[in-house]
């Protein structure tokens, strides 16, 4: 009896849940019509959840980078000839490591930053007061921080792909001792543009998932600063689950079957 | 004319609003009293399309606001100030700009219209030199009045007070009130003000409604409530902790009881 | 604030996008702004090579290719993009070739004069000039022989190993290793058989000549097999007299073979073709060691057999290591 209530009770609530993820979605895209009162906020948004994750970004390649290019070179012990570290510090960066490293970098300073400000926003009544001065808070607060989401992303992980691939050079050039030509004609050997259109077009999906749910979660916060805890870290996790789902769906419908 | 006919709201199991009916007339100012946590602040809620009845439906000039299309509901909204209980300032723009905003989304206004508002707002609510502060570096008082001029810089035709005046010294209070009632007289704003603080209601409101278990209680000009027979609107407008005749509130107790949960803690 | 916000992320958005196309051009070496040249050339077959190997010449890297197309003709052109201010020798040909053991290949442009002497290339070369209307270079690919050296080097150290045992001392032990020696070498000289034949599709003309070859091998090596069987049954006197003269004839062979290849620069059919009587007459005479008591007794009384045997193997040595040591003269390929 009360495992099958329970039950009940549960899937109501995920249908629940869906609808009004369905519905947010529905209104966040209506929104986006209203380009006069969301475009003022989005320099802003970029500035804050781009530019000023600019840094923890390029950190984190920074190291990626060392890191593989001494992997590789062990990994290859003498079997395979030692430009073929630059192949693999391109390879790696490129396709996974930038886009879903970055990501789940972001997701815990964008995602976590958006729910966090929105549930604050949210339990002191900050939204109702937009709404009631005649403003749509999916146009004002939801639309210019998915659009500085998804349009920073990329660029903050084009970016770290350059960083990253810098620095296993260097850590070659340093380390174990390759030349730059020989560093150079291992990344060049299997390089193709698609390598970066790939990386950047996957972080962009990683830029819209993040935003969307940071603000779904920061929008439904209740109940003081403890609901405002939930939702951050909610909007954490979602986040950081929905980048790999996303990083998997990507690999299996555009990666899978090219060669 | 702002009417709530046969309301009804719950929040999951609990039932706040059972049958909420009242009409504000134009020119009125009608006071809503009753017991923390009894819906007060729901029920005006629903006059600007914050929330939405579970039954029946509130009228603005005769417009359905639960079914009103978003374009009109925000025209409507246009014509509304709402001062929320604990202000509701955007914490991230200054007490200018916090004013200004809803002037901003009319096209109409050029920048010096609206900081010659804003100035003036400002002035009402007796706060001239707080433009280019930021909401965190005032007192809870001072931030109440900002909220108030932000709703009045819109020169609404209704302004709904959540407790405007709870929170503040004496004088603080007296002058508010005195603003309430300019707003009223000299501009002819309609208001719907609630609050708990006795003084205040008799001074401010042309007309006294007592919420009550989801419903109206009593509602009557000032003196039909100073006259009130019932013993629940009697020790409310009284302040007493018991009944009249000593005997123990059974009903009123559960309401207070019902009052101490908090009212934005936790699930409903 | 509001226009210092604005500023920083509009200078931060122009400056990646930049970046980043800067960096993905860089990285795959495409030239902006200046004409990259664009030369054809035509094939019958461009085996492994791909869209972007590298286009080689005088050993410097001038280009890549650009695409591979298959004519309804069943001719295949290649388009390669070359640095417009690089001059193509006068008579320029193309020729595919391995560049590493990875499977990568490049195009080298070369004047038609020093295009390798091989039938092969050569005849490739002459077909593709003959359709040469238009603007199409002729083209020919090199045969992928990775396969052969890496054989060779294996028999020359299996070879060197048995030879310096032969000179230090030959008994029981010796007998032993070199009945081991011999089988690597029976399966050896099959799998240069085997290598060859696969050659054959792409080098016809050579073909015929390598299975006329295998042929005889594989005849010598049966009437071999058949010598030793009687060998074991009768050790009878006068078949091993002939078993013996059989031997020093193939020893007389080998030291001309190895001298021939050394002699003069030869072509990689010829290489080809003595080595594999070479690995004949190996093969046939280490078979007869290989065959029972009485006649490896007879080779370590018999003091000629024993030194013809050894110098038979130090040549053969020599040999192996001249191959090795100036591989590009007997076989035209670059393992890295
Ligand atoms: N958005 C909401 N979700 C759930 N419960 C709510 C919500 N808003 C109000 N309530 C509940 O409704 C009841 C009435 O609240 P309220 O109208 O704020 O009381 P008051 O009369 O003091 O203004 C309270 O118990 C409160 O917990
Ligand atoms: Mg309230």
């Amino acid at each position: 009896m009360g495992v099958i209530e329970a039950t009940g009770r549960w899937v109501r609530f995920r249908i629940e849940e869906a609808g009004r993820a369905g519905r947010f979605l529905e209104e966040a895209a209506r929104a986006l019509a209203a380009g006069r009162t969301w475009f003022p906020n989005a320099t802003l948004q970029m500035r804050r959840l781009g530019v000023d994750s600019l840094p923890i970004g390029l950190l984190i390649a920074i190291f990626t980078g060392i890191v593989l290019a001494l992997l590789a070179s062990y990994s290859f012990t003498g079997a395979v000839p030692l430009y073929f570290v630059g192949t693999l510090v391109e390879k790696t960066i490129t396709l996974e490591l930038a886009p879903v490293l970055t990501g789940l970098a972001l997701a815990g300073r964008v995602g976590a930053n958006i729910a966090a400000e929105l549930g604050t926003r949210r339990v002191t009544e900050q939204v109702d007061a937009l709404e009631t001065l005649a403003y749509d808070p999916d146009a004002y607060l939801v639309v210019p921080r998915v659009i500085a989401g998804t349009i920073m992303f990329p660029l903050i992980v084009g970016l770290a792909m350059i960083v990253g691939l810098g620095a296993g050079w260097l850590a070659s050039l340093g380390f174990l001792h390759l030349s730059s030509e020989e560093f150079l004609k291992g990344a060049r050997l299997f390089f193709g543009a698609f390598d970066i259109e790939y990386g950047l077009v996957k972080s962009a999906s990683f830029g819209l998932a993040v935003t969307l749910i940071g603000c779904y979660k920061g929008l439904r916060a209740r109940g003081g600063a403890e609901g405002v805890g939930n939702a951050a870290t909610g909007a954490v996790v979602y986040s950081a689950v929905m980048i790999l789902v996303l990083d998997a769906f990507w690999a299996m419908t555009w990666l899978h079957g090219r060669s | 004319m702002i009417k709530w006919v046969d309301v009804y709201k719950g929040f999951g199991d609990k039932k706040v609003l059972e049958g909420f009916t009242l009409d504000v007339h134009e020119g009125e100012a009608v006071v809503i009293i009753g017991y923390s946590g009894s819906g007060k602040s729901v029920a005006i809620k629903h006059v600007v399309g914050l929330l939405e009845p579970d039954r029946g439906t509130i009228e603005v000039d005769d417009k359905d606001v639960p079914t009103l299309p978003r374009k009109e509901l925000y025209e409507l909204r246009a014509h509304i100030g709402y001062v929320f209980q604990f202000a509701a300032l955007f914490d991230s723009m200054t007490i200018g700009d916090n004013v200004a905003m809803g002037l901003r989304k009319r096209p109409e206004m050029s920048e010096s219209d609206i900081q010659q508002r804003v100035s003036e707002a400002l002035e009402l609510v007796d706060l001239p030199d707080v433009q280019q502060r930021y909401p965190a570096e005032l007192s809870g008082g001072m931030r109440k009045r900002v909220g108030i001029a932000r709703a009045v810089a819109l020169r609404p035709k209704y302004i709904l007070y959540d407790e405007p005046t709870t929170g503040l010294d004496p004088v603080t209070s007296a002058v508010i009130d005195e603003l309430m009632i300019r707003m009223r007289e000299k501009l002819g704003v309609t208001s719907v003000v609630i609050t708990h603080d006795m003084r205040s209601a008799y001074r401010v409101g042309s007309r006294i409604a007592m919420l009550y278990e989801g419903r109206v209680r009593q509602v009557g000009t000032v003196d039909e409530i100073q006259q009130s027979k019932d013993p629940i609107v009697r020790q409310f407008i009284e302040g007493r902790a018991t009944l009249e005749g000593g005997e123990t509130a059974s009903a009123a107790a559960t309401a207070s009881a019902a009052a101490v949960t908090p009212a934005r803690g936790g699930r409903a | 604030m509001k226009r210092g916000n604005d500023f920083t992320v509009g200078l931060v958005v122009i400056g990646s996008i930049v970046a980043i196309v800067l960096f993905t051009l860089w990285l795959s070496q495409t030239s902006i702004g200046s004409k990259q040249r664009d030369v054809v050339a035509r094939f019958t077959d461009v085996g492994n090579a791909k869209v972007g190997n590298s286009v080689v010449i005088r050993g410097v890297q001038a280009g890549r290719i650009q695409s591979i197309e298959l004519e309804p003709t069943g001719w295949v052109l290649v388009k390669m993009s070359l640095d417009p201010d690089i001059k193509l020798p006068s008579n320029p040909v193309v020729v595919l070739s391995e560049s590493s053991m990875f499977g990568e290949w490049q195009a080298t442009i070369m004047e038609r004069a020093a295009a390798p002497d091989d039938a092969d290339v050569q005849q490739q070369l002459a077909q593709s000039a003959a359709v040469g209307r238009g603007s199409a270079i002729p083209g020919a690919r090199l045969p992928d022989i990775a396969q052969l050296t890496a054989v060779a080097g294996r028999i020359a150290g299996d070879m060197s190993r048995v030879a310096d045992r032969f000179q230090v001392a030959f008994d029981d032990r010796a007998a032993n290793e070199l009945r081991q020696s011999i089988r690597n070498f029976a399966d050896l000289s099959a799998e240069l058989e085997r290598t060859v034949r696969s050659q054959s599709a792409s080098l016809t003309q050579l073909g015929n000549d390598v299975h006329k070859t295998m042929g005889t091998i594989n005849a010598t090596a049966l009437a071999v097999q058949h010598t030793a069987d009687r060998v074991d049954s009768s050790t009878s006197k006068g078949q091993i007299r002939q078993i013996m003269a059989n031997v020093g004839e193939a020893s007389e062979d080998i030291k001309a073979t190895s001298h021939d290849l050394r002699g003069a620069s030869h072509t990689l059919i010829a290489t080809q073709q003595q080595l594999s009587s070479v690995l004949t007459h190996a093969d046939s005479v280490l078979g007869k060691i290989d065959r029972g008591q009485g006649s490896l007794g007879m080779m370590v009384n018999d003091p000629t057999l024993y030194q013809n045997g050894d110098a038979l193997l130090s040549q053969m040595r020599e040999l192996v290591a001249e191959i090795r040591a100036h591989p590009r003269q007997y076989l035209s390929v670059k393992i890295f």
